[in-house]
């Protein structure tokens, strides 16, 4: 295996382990993988901690459907979302 | 995205917290799913676990100084352990399932139509011997069968048959009329023959081929008037119809006790009650039968209707006894020569069918703590007895 090959399998190995994923479908459902923890929720806005920072997602009435330690599933009406790096 | 399983349940609880979002991720972080994390306030949350993770959560909460309160506990297993708690309502409702199964498959009403003369208890009876009665399966039910049976155990009935629908049976019959008993389609042809031996007296034939005379001495079982006429090419058929005067001689022996007792005075009346389900009689008495011979029963049986007119199988049962007070003696012989002659007159003008004692032969004697009647009768009476002949068809009969 050459430095290259090595290198990429690293690195697609980091991006499936550690960074987060995120995937919103529509306005109303917003999948969220290798997430870090809830800082807050509230109806209108949920912050998650991601590896980089923080995320903010913005709507209304939105709800918290699963969470486990890798997967965050909200649905609601998302108005926006947000990244705030370190 | 995972789902909850149905099976082991899952919890409904609500947390109270400080940090709740911190409380939230040390859950997750230590392998619990949380599903539909409900907002309530800044400080309480509503979330619904796996059942299997209550004891983590249980634990974890503790460790937070959390408040956790269970809503509810959904999913087959925890329903089920609730239902074991409660035997009396397990039992009845497996008894409930254990009916539903069981009852639709069952007779239990059973009705009869369409009869006028037969007694609906006698078809009820018959029925019954067929196998239609209270319980009995429904798809043991066969209305051929069942029709075969009961043109055959009651001959007045000329159609037959069952239609069952529910837990009801309903026994529809036809009664033969006057006209469908006289000329039945299997017997076209009758003959008169002599119902016992005797000399015929007179002999008057409205139709058949008569083949006695006035003055003919006859057996038993003899064809007096034929219901076949020879015309010699062919040979007529027809209903021999005939009135033939015999003269008969019978001899009867019949016997009475010299010690008998006479009904007195009412003593005593005592009435017992009794319920019969089905073929079970339930007696709410503790003997049994008759205290002495000497008392009248009265016996009454009311059974229980539906609006609709079905008869339930239970009826209650009213036995009345009534003691009477006996006077015993001895019968003298003047009395037991009459009442032995006059029981002697009945019974044989009731045997006979119709007709007069010419001359009676009788000796009373006291024979032994009995009275003994033996005597020779001498009878004119009508000996003629239709005898319906096989019709057999042109092709059965070559």
């Amino acid at each position: 295996m050459d430095k290259f090959q090595q290198f990429h399998r690293q690195g697609k190995e980091k991006l499936l382990t550690m960074h987060p994923i995120v995937e919103l479908l529509g306005q109303s459902r917003l999948l969220i993988e290798n997430h870090q923890g809830v800082l807050s929720y509230a109806p209108n806005d949920i912050k998650i901690q991601v590896e980089y920072g923080c995320m903010i997602i913005t709507g209304r009435d939105l709800q918290l459907m699963e969470m486990s330690r890798v997967k965050l599933a909200i649905c609601g009406r998302i108005d926006g979302l947000q990244l705030l790096g370190r | 995205m995972g789902r909850l399983n149905i099976l082991p349940g899952y919890i409904t609880a609500e947390i109270t917290c400080a940090n709740v979002w911190g409380l939230l991720n040390s859950l997750t972080a230590n392998g619990i799913m949380l599903k539909n994390i409900q907002y309530r306030d800044d400080l309480t949350i509503r979330v619904t676990i796996q059942r299997e993770s209550y004891q983590k959560l249980l634990v974890l909460t503790e460790k937070h100084g959390a408040a956790l309160k269970v809503i509810g506990i959904f999913g087959v297993f925890p329903v089920v352990e609730r239902f074991l708690k409660r035997p009396i309502l397990m039992i009845f409702l497996l008894l409930i399932l254990l009916l539903t199964c069981y009852i639709p498959g069952r007779i239990f009403f059973i009705g009869v139509e369409g009869n006028t003369n037969v007694p609906e208890k006698y078809i009820l009876e018959v029925a019954a011997e067929c196998g239609i009665d209270f319980g009995a399966k429904r798809r043991f039910v066969r209305s051929e069968m069942m029709k075969n049976r009961l043109l055959e155990k009651i001959p007045q009935l000329q159609w037959a048959g069952i239609n069952t629908a529910g837990c009801t049976a309903v026994i529809s019959v036809r009664e033969k009329t006057s006209a469908d008993q006289k000329i039945s389609p299997n017997h076209k042809v009758s003959s008169i023959v002599a119902s016992r031996d005797g000399i015929i007296q007179s002999c008057t034939v409205q139709q058949g081929n008569t083949l006695c005379a006035v003055g003919q001495a006859v057996k038993a079982g003899q064809v007096l008037v034929s219901g076949y006429l020879d015309c010699g090419i062919i040979t007529k058929t027809t209903h021999a119809d005939a009135e033939i005067k015999a003269l008969t001689f019978r001899d009867l022996e019949v016997v009475a006790a010299c010690p008998v007792a006479t009904k007195g005075t009412k003593e005593k009346s005592k009435t017992k009650y009794a319920l019969r389900i089905g073929k079970k009689l339930i007696k709410f008495y503790k003997d049994s039968g008759n205290l002495d011979t000497t008392c009248d029963k009265i016996y009454a049986e009311e059974y229980v209707y539906l609006p609709g007119g079905f008869r339930l199988p239970i009826a209650t049962i009213k036995e009345t006894e009534i003691s009477y007070n006996c006077d015993g003696g001895e019968l003298p012989t003047s009395d037991a020569g009459a009442w032995l002659t006059d029981f002697a007159n009945t019974y044989l003008r009731k045997s006979m069918i119709s007709g007069e004692i010419i001359s009676a032969d009788i000796e009373v004697t006291p024979n032994a703590g009995v009275f003994c009647l033996r005597g020779r009768y001498t009878c004119m009476e009508m000996i003629g007895q239709i005898k319906h002949e096989e019709f057999l068809p042109k092709d059965e009969g070559k």
